[in-house]
């Protein structure tokens, strides 16, 4: 509030004016000798409390009304926003709607959304003949829902197309589109209106001054902020999943971030669905502007996919109450062998003993899915389903496989490399050189059966051992194993090869390597008997199935995906599939062939909370699950903070950039109907004296 | 009451007339020659009423005509010419002394002076006796002309002062009034004991008649006061500030109150109750108290 006259404040002193007559007036009463002083007496003490208070009341009312008469010769007015003008002339005008996440919030019942579009309507509405309006998404920039146009309604039109979504706010593509909108003949003064709640998360840089002055300096940004002053949400912002152990077979250990943004301390209670079945529900308590880990320990009851759902009570903001996790229970390991010396005898076959080891079964341990190929499938193959893929003595790879691979192993796969008479250590090292921990140094040595090679050092502490029976000798089961020829290999300490055992001459027998977030191990001799008797020794089962564990590792403690909305996730379906079902929160879609990509890409767009869930059909018309492309796709945490950002950096901002303009309102009215009330009660009180 | 019959000798009139004679000369001489009737009835030639026998009458007065009549006892009265004596109390404490044009003391001076007036006129023996927390002055009942000069020049000079008290008056009374009288008390009756009362209803049980003239200023009555006022009473040293609008409607219900339990009193001993305001004119309160048709009961309904 403000005054037009503020120096005439000064007759607030004349509200004390009532008081000091007041005080005079009982010190210059007249004095009256009177006969029936007791009755009056009597009388008095009977009313004496009431008439005080009267008194008071008609001396409170007497000085207001003074002090009132006196504010509003001071002129009162009072600052209110004004109706958004964009001039009488020639204009162009850029609408951004914001539609992100965050505009979802029901305030008052309406959706913060709705209420956008309204003033944005109401623009449309108000502007002249003579100005142009093009319509932007504050999520989707790139294409504006329409370009520079006098036709209201197709400005309307575009404007009732736009629906609230769950993207994030690109507050710098926006106005960078305004600006090429504005920049394509424009007429007139050249403005951009910003429909949206202000939210921090929404300003790249900080305070959305700064952006504007970045990208278009030289034109009148306005923000209409249509969200209210108060922000409290609370959220699920993160959802993990772990393997157990401890907790019994195929349990799991499921942690929910969850956040209070607000600016009171809160008891929120999550609960834990897993495939659509409420199964626990737990409490934490939250003070102002704080998050928490709320960790639930469930046991499923049979491994594969599952779908997790940690949810909230619902509040204004119900999009982030709810997060979804999509993961995988104690999922088989999926490895694929590939035969680089493949016999018809079966005992002759590369992969004889190998298949053997990995085929038995282990109790308590994963069980394994083994399905073998030759190089040629390596091209073709989805290796994204796959955790573990063994190259055994094969020649080389080409660039396609070798490329496969390394993607492969660059997300976590693991690859097993053994050696072998058909390995050529030239074309190995510049197929799969990237790959490997070390390079291959010329042929394979070979030696006499009486000079054959024996295991040496180990390394005890590496994983891979820690579970085998170790002795003075080394692994038991193993020490006496035989070995005949070997690969030398060519020292790397850039590569950082880790040998994990040696033979006794001290040369690596198997080396670790990593590339990404995989691990690649390279075991110098065969996996058959051509090259070594180890394939017949007790411990060559248990080896084999712990560096194939070890290297599947990244599968093994549930494995889940997440996806933010917003994003476009790439899944890679196997090129033999016909139809492709992915089944989104909003409902099924089949796609044939010609949908997916030369090697079986499909490109989900990921617009919704929810699971995203694919399946697909051979020719024959034999549907199948594809668990392991499924994802959970939640939204952005930073959606969460509906914190208001800054509007105006500072003053020397060069873009205009502020908030809708205001006018003096004069408070003159309000005041006359105040002294009228207030004369109203002084009669009052005078009368009833 | 009102007083409009008898505009001619109100406050305001009274006022400008110079002394208590001439003053009670105008009441009487204006209004009340010749209409005044003895209301002591005694045994005279002329017939009054009759009255049922009860052992102790006179039996030469037995109405042996109604008897054959009736078949009962009935004694025959007849209106008295003997001299009538009436005791005039006048209240001149202080409180008395509030009120203008006219005093409630001036006003009860000229009601008293022109009751003695009229009395002595006809031969009756009027006896002042004025009085405060006790007896001022006391002027016995005489028939003589000089009496009458004497008693108004004791109201004349008479001035408000002091507290009162009915009661010591009433009873110095009523050892002094003997047979069959008239006794008229003027006072504002503030501070009114009971115990006075109870003696008025004595001296009315002993066949007197008993008038009580409640003496009331009309600011007493209608309170019109409108600014902040310090009052001070003035039988005491007690001062209040009270803004008058604020109490008025507690006040005058408060006064009524007192009033009606004055009245309540005097009813039930048949004492006769008249409440006058100093702005009523005087010979209309004189006829009043003059009438012999006239009931108490219907004084208090006019009050």
């Amino acid at each position: 509030m403000g005054f037009s006259s503020p120096w005439m404040l000064l007759a607030l002193g004349g509200a004390v004016v009532p008081l000091v007559i007041h005080l005079i007036g009982r010190q210059r009463a007249p004095r009256v000798d009177f006969a029936a002083v007791d009755y009056l007496l009597r009388s008095h003490r009977k009313v004496a409390q009431r008439v005080r208070l009267r008194h008071l009341l008609l001396l409170a009312v007497r000085m207001l009304l003074l002090a009132t008469l006196a504010l509003m010769v001071a002129r009162p007015y009072r600052m209110a926003p004004v109706a958004l003008l964009v001039g009488d002339g020639p204009s162009s005008v850029v609408l951004i709607v914001d539609d992100t996440a965050s505009m979802r919030r029901l305030v008052g019942g309406e959706m913060l959304f709705a209420r956008a579009k309204r003033r944005a309507r109401k623009l449309v509405n108000d502007l002249s003949d003579e100005a142009e309006v093009a319509v932007v998404a504050l999520s989707a920039p790139q294409g504006p829902l329409v370009q520079l146009t006098r036709d209201r309604r197709e400005a309307l039109h575009a404007l009732a197309r736009i629906e609230a979504g769950f993207g994030h706010a690109k507050l710098t593509g926006a106005l960078s589109a305004a600006r090429r909108i504005l920049g394509r003949g424009a007429i007139g003064s050249r403005q951009v209106f910003i429909f949206s709640d202000l939210a921090a998360h929404s300003m790249d840089a900080g305070s959305m001054s700064t952006q504007a002055r970045s990208v278009v300096p030289d034109v009148r940004v306005e923000a209409i902020d249509v969200a209210p002053a108060n922000t409290a949400n609370h959220a699920v912002v993160a959802l993990s999943a772990k393997a157990a152990p401890l907790e019994g077979h195929r349990a799991m250990r499921i942690e929910a971030r969850v956040c209070n943004h607000s600016r009171e301390a809160v008891t929120l209670r999550p609960r834990l669905e897993v495939d659509d079945n409420y199964v626990a529900r737990g409490r934490i308590s939250l003070k102002a502007g704080t998050c928490g880990t709320k960790a639930f320990y469930h046991t499923f009851k049979r491994s594969g996919v599952h779908r997790a759902v940690v949810s909230i009570g619902r509040d204004s903001f119900e999009a982030d109450d709810r997060r979804y996790l999509y993961l995988e229970v104690e999922s088989p390991l999926r490895v694929l062998l590939i035969n680089g010396d493949p016999s018809p005898l079966r005992h002759r076959d590369e992969l004889f003993y190998l298949r053997a080891a990995l085929e038995t079964p282990s109790a308590r341990q994963r069980p394994m899915v083994i399905s073998v190929s030759d190089t040629a499938a390596l091209e073709g193959a989805a290796l994204a389903t796959l955790d573990v893929v063994a190259l055994c003595n094969v020649r080389g790879a080409s660039a396609k496989a070798s490329a496969a691979l390394e993607a492969f192993v660059g997300r976590g796969g693991g690859l097993f490399i053994t050696l072998g008479a058909h390995t050529d250590a030239g074309a190995f090292n510049a197929a799969l050189g990237t790959l490997l921990p070390q390079p291959l140094r010329g042929g394979a040595g070979v030696v006499g059966s009486q000079a054959a090679l024996h295991l040496g050092r180990v390394d005890e502490r590496h994983p891979i051992f820690t579970k085998l029976a170790l002795s003075a000798e080394g692994v038991v089961g193993l020490a006496k194993s035989r070995f005949f020829r070997t690969y030398r290999l060519k020292p790397a300490p850039e590569r950082r090869g880790r040998a994990l055992l040696s033979y006794d001459d001290g040369s690596p027998a198997l080396v670790e390597g990593a590339v990404g977030e995989g691990r690649v191990l390279l075991l110098t001799t065969s996996v058959d008997r051509e090259w070594t008797d180890l394939p017949i020794r007790p411990g060559y089962l248990p080896l084999m199935q712990q560096i194939v564990r070890y290297l599947g590792r990244a599968a093994a403690g549930g494995r889940h995906t997440e996806v933010l909305v917003g994003a476009r996730r790439q899944v890679v379906v196997d090129a033999s599939w016909d139809r492709v079902e992915l089944r989104t929160p909003e409902g099924e879609h089949v796609l044939d062939r010609s949908a997916l990509g030369s090697e079986g890409q499909l490109e989900v767009v990921v617009d919704t909370p929810g699971f995203y869930q694919l399946r697909a059909a051979d020719p024959q018309g034999r549907w199948q699950s594809l668990d392991s492309l499924g994802f959970g796709a939640n939204l952005d945490p930073a959606e969460s903070r509906l914190d208001k950002g800054k509007i105006e950096s500072s003053a020397s901002v060069a873009a205009k950039v502020s908030q809708r303009p205001r006018r003096r309102v004069s408070l003159a009215h309000t005041l006359a109907f105040f002294v009228l009330l207030l004369l109203g009660a002084e009669a009052l009180l005078t009368r009833h004296g | 009451m009102s007083a409009g019959s008898y505009r001619y000798f109100d406050a305001e009139t009274l006022a400008k007339l110079s002394g208590l004679r001439l003053r009670v000369q105008e009441v009487v001489d204006g209004a009340f020659s010749g209409i005044h009737r003895a209301v002591h009835r005694g045994s005279t030639v002329e017939f009054a009423e009759h009255k049922e026998y009860t052992p102790g009458d006179d039996l030469r007065r037995l109405d042996w005509k109604a008897y054959a009549k009736f078949d009962r006892f009935y004694v025959r009265e007849f209106e008295a010419e003997t001299e009538l004596r009436a005791f005039l109390l006048l209240d001149r404490s202080a409180s008395m002394g509030y009120g203008a044009p006219l005093t409630k003391l001036e006003y009860g001076s000229v009601l008293v002076g022109s009751l003695a007036s009229i009395l002595a006129r006809q031969g009756d023996r009027p006896a002042l006796m004025a009085y405060a927390k006790g007896v001022d002055r006391y002027l016995p009942p005489r028939a003589r002309s000089q009496h009458l000069g004497a008693l108004l020049g004791a109201l004349e000079v008479m001035s408000p002062a002091g507290e009162t008290c009915l009661e010591r008056a009433l009873t110095q009374l009523s050892e002094l009034v003997g047979r069959r009288s008239l006794v008229v008390v003027v006072s504002d009756l503030f501070g009114v004991e009971e115990g006075a009362l109870a003696i008025l209803r004595e001296l009315r049980a002993r066949q007197h008649r008993v008038v009580v003239v409640h003496l009331l200023h009309r600011d007493e009555i209608e309170f019109p006061f409108e600014r902040l006022t310090v009052f001070k009473a003035m039988e005491s040293q007690r001062e209040l500030l009270v803004d008058p609008p604020g109490v008025r409607r507690r006040y005058l219900k408060e006064l009524e109150s007192f009033c009606h339990r004055v009245r309540e009193a005097c009813q039930r001993g048949r004492v006769e109750y008249l409440r006058v305001s100093t702005s009523e004119a005087v010979d209309g309160v004189l006829r009043h108290l003059m009438d012999p048709q006239h009931r108490p009961s219907a004084a208090l309904e006019e009050a």
